[in-house]
């Protein structure tokens, strides 16, 4: 067991397997019992039963410290109860360092995750992965900040809200204000405007953002009678890399879009992109619609028409 | 040594499969470590081979030294999602986080280090050092470099590298440094923001170094005011695999490279499949190149 040759080889094979992770609770922590929850002191949180509340205001759990990690062990924080008109975050953090939340479902509140900063340098560092956020109204991961990943998520049924009238729009994961942000490896499905437009992931206000390897499914908007009204990706932020993302609906809509570059973008980068059954593959808004980088492999396969 | 504790517990080394299934290739850390040695001051020595935890957040104001030297092979440390703070210091420290000297098989896992002159040194002047592992550690606002890591046969894998430099006088500045290493893997790693340094900054420097492959990281923001600043830098070494990578600059500077390998000495440098936005050079000197974009 001691040899550095069978341990390497034993960590080669697993690593071998994708990104299937190994998945062990987190015991020693401290451990949240009940929601709403302000949490003012750094370390490790966990949670070891499913919560629910049906605020529909405020943060389920809201972090005000920096340097915290929350494994929530499989299990659910729940808002549903508070219905569709709910404008409650599942977890908030505002102008903060270094939150980790891991391993969990949040469902049913307006922003599942909620990670704000009045600007990219006064929040970073944070990492959310392995989590299903399902059926929340608005967005399921919010996230603003320097050097942010989102990881190995699953996202569904995401929209819905009744809190906004006619703005009331979808997206599963939307990154503004940030630089340097990874978002990888996300599973979107089900994204639907019932008011508005609908975006499977969004950047905007920000810069240096990576897209890769995303699985972006029916993404939906209100038919307005217009163009553009659902996005499988939208960003108007600048030195965009969208990389290895496949983009799908069941059936195009009229005017949607699989990969949208909006007023604002600089430097957009798109290589071994895959969009089916979208009324466009990838469309530039920009004046003069300069296109994409195109560094090769994207796809676009658009609806047969029978 | 005055005043630091030494953790001197008689667990044995004990690498199972279980503790190694937390390595994935681009998979993430959820388990932790509770049948460990738990350190809980600071400084400390390890000086037995053992499995060693953090059950709680650790900080220090030291500015010089190691706030835990590793002192014996066969080491592990789980941080279990805690942080090992040293910002307390201030910018001018030279205190490294975590240290060793010529050992081999050290793990270090799943936490925060900040704050450090550097946040590991894993270091080798005399041949012996091998076997490491570094992956899922948050590495911030370390000064001169968020690892460094010497020896053959290592892996360092999905870490969060974040605003390495700040500090003035530092000869170079980098994010993750493999230095006098051979058989060494680089993978999956997301370095934002690399900067400052006297003789320039790097994402990821290879140095001396030979038989390194370094594959599939996201490097962002590699900038330096006073010198030349190189998303991956290949220096004195050969015989490296540079593939898959993506490095985005938010604007480029004069002398600056996505993929630079400088130095005479330096050669059978292998560059593929890389995608660069925003240097004046994409690639510098690579000896085979093959699907690289640079815009």
């Amino acid at each position: 067991m001691r040899s550095i040759s069978a341990f390497l080889m034993l960590a080669g094979m697993l690593a071998a397997g994708g990104f299937n992770t190994a998945r062990a609770e987190t015991t020693e922590c401290i451990e949240i019992v009940s929601v709403p929850i302000q949490i003012s002191v750094q370390g490790v949180y966990c949670l070891k039963q499913h919560l629910g509340t049906n605020i529909q205001s405020g943060a389920a759990i809201y972090i005000i410290t920096n340097n915290v990690t929350i494994d929530f062990n499989g299990f659910k924080l729940g808002g549903i109860a508070a219905g569709s008109s709910t404008q409650a975050d599942g977890v908030r953090a505002s102008n903060r360092r270094n939150i980790s939340l891991r391993n969990g479902t949040i469902r049913g509140f307006s922003q599942g995750v909620h990670i704000s900063a009045t600007n990219a340098d006064n929040s970073s560092g944070h990492v959310i992965e392995d989590m299903r956020l399902e059926k929340n109204t608005y967005r399921a991961l919010a996230l603003e900040g320097r050097g942010v990943i989102a990881r190995n998520n699953l996202i569904t049924e995401t929209g819905g809200s009744t809190a906004f009238g006619s703005s009331g729009g979808a997206h599963a994961i939307s990154v503004q204000d940030s630089k340097n942000a990874l978002i990888v490896n996300n599973v979107i499905a089900d994204t639907f405007g019932t008011a508005n437009v609908a975006i499977g992931i969004w950047a905007a206000f920000s810069s240096r953002v990576i897209i890769r390897n995303n699985r972006i499914t029916n993404t939906r908007g209100f038919e307005s009678g217009g163009d553009q009204d659902e996005f499988g990706i939208l960003f108007g932020a600048d030195d965009v890399v969208v990389q290895g993302n496949t983009v799908i609906n069941a059936a195009d809509l009229a005017g949607d879009v699989g990969i949208g570059i909006g007023v604002g973008a600089d430097q957009p980068t798109c290589q071994n992109n895959t969009v089916i059954h979208f009324d466009s593959g990838i469309r530039d808004s920009r004046l003069g619609s300069p296109g994409c980088n195109d560094a090769g492999g994207n796809v676009y396969v658009p609806t047969p028409v029978l | 040594m005055c005043g630091q504790k030494k953790i001197t517990g008689m667990l044995r080394w004990r690498v199972v499969a279980g503790f190694l299934a937390i390595i994935s290739s681009s998979g993430t850390v959820v388990a932790e470590t509770t049948e460990c040695t738990v350190i809980n001051s600071l400084p400390a020595i390890i000086s037995a081979q053992g499995v060693y935890c953090l059950k709680g957040n650790l900080s220090s104001a030291l500015a010089a030294g190691n706030l835990i030297d590793i002192q014996a092979n066969n080491v592990t440390i789980d941080m279990n999602g805690y942080k090992l703070g040293g910002i307390a210091a201030g910018l001018s420290t030279l205190a490294n986080g975590i240290f060793a000297e010529n050992r081999k098989n050290i793990t270090l896992l799943n936490g925060t280090i900040r704050g450090f002159r550097r946040g590991v040194w894993l270091r080798q002047n005399s041949g012996t050092s091998s076997g490491h592992i570094l992956f899922d550690l948050r590495l911030e606002n370390n000064r001169e470099s968020g690892a460094v890591i010497a020896g053959n046969g290592n892996i360092i894998r999905n870490n969060q590298v974040i605003n390495t430099g700040g500090a003035t006088g530092e000869t170079s500045v980098q994010g993750i440094h493999v230095a006098s290493a051979f058989e060494t893997l680089v993978e999956g790693n997301v370095v934002a923001g690399s900067f400052d340094g006297l003789n320039g900054a790097a994402g990821i420097r290879i140095d001396s170094s030979n038989t390194i492959q370094v594959r599939a990281n996201t490097v962002f923001d590699t900038t330096s005011s006073v010198s030349t600043a190189s998303g991956i830098l290949a220096a004195n070494s050969h015989s490296i695999l540079i593939d898959a990578n993506t490095i985005v600059n938010g604007g480029a500077s004069a002398g600056d490279f996505a993929i630079r390998a400088n130095n005479s000495i330096t050669n059978y440098i292998t560059c593929t499949n890389n995608l660069s936005l925003n240097f004046t050079t994409g690639e510098d000197v690579c000896d085979n190149s093959n699907g690289n974009q640079h815009f």
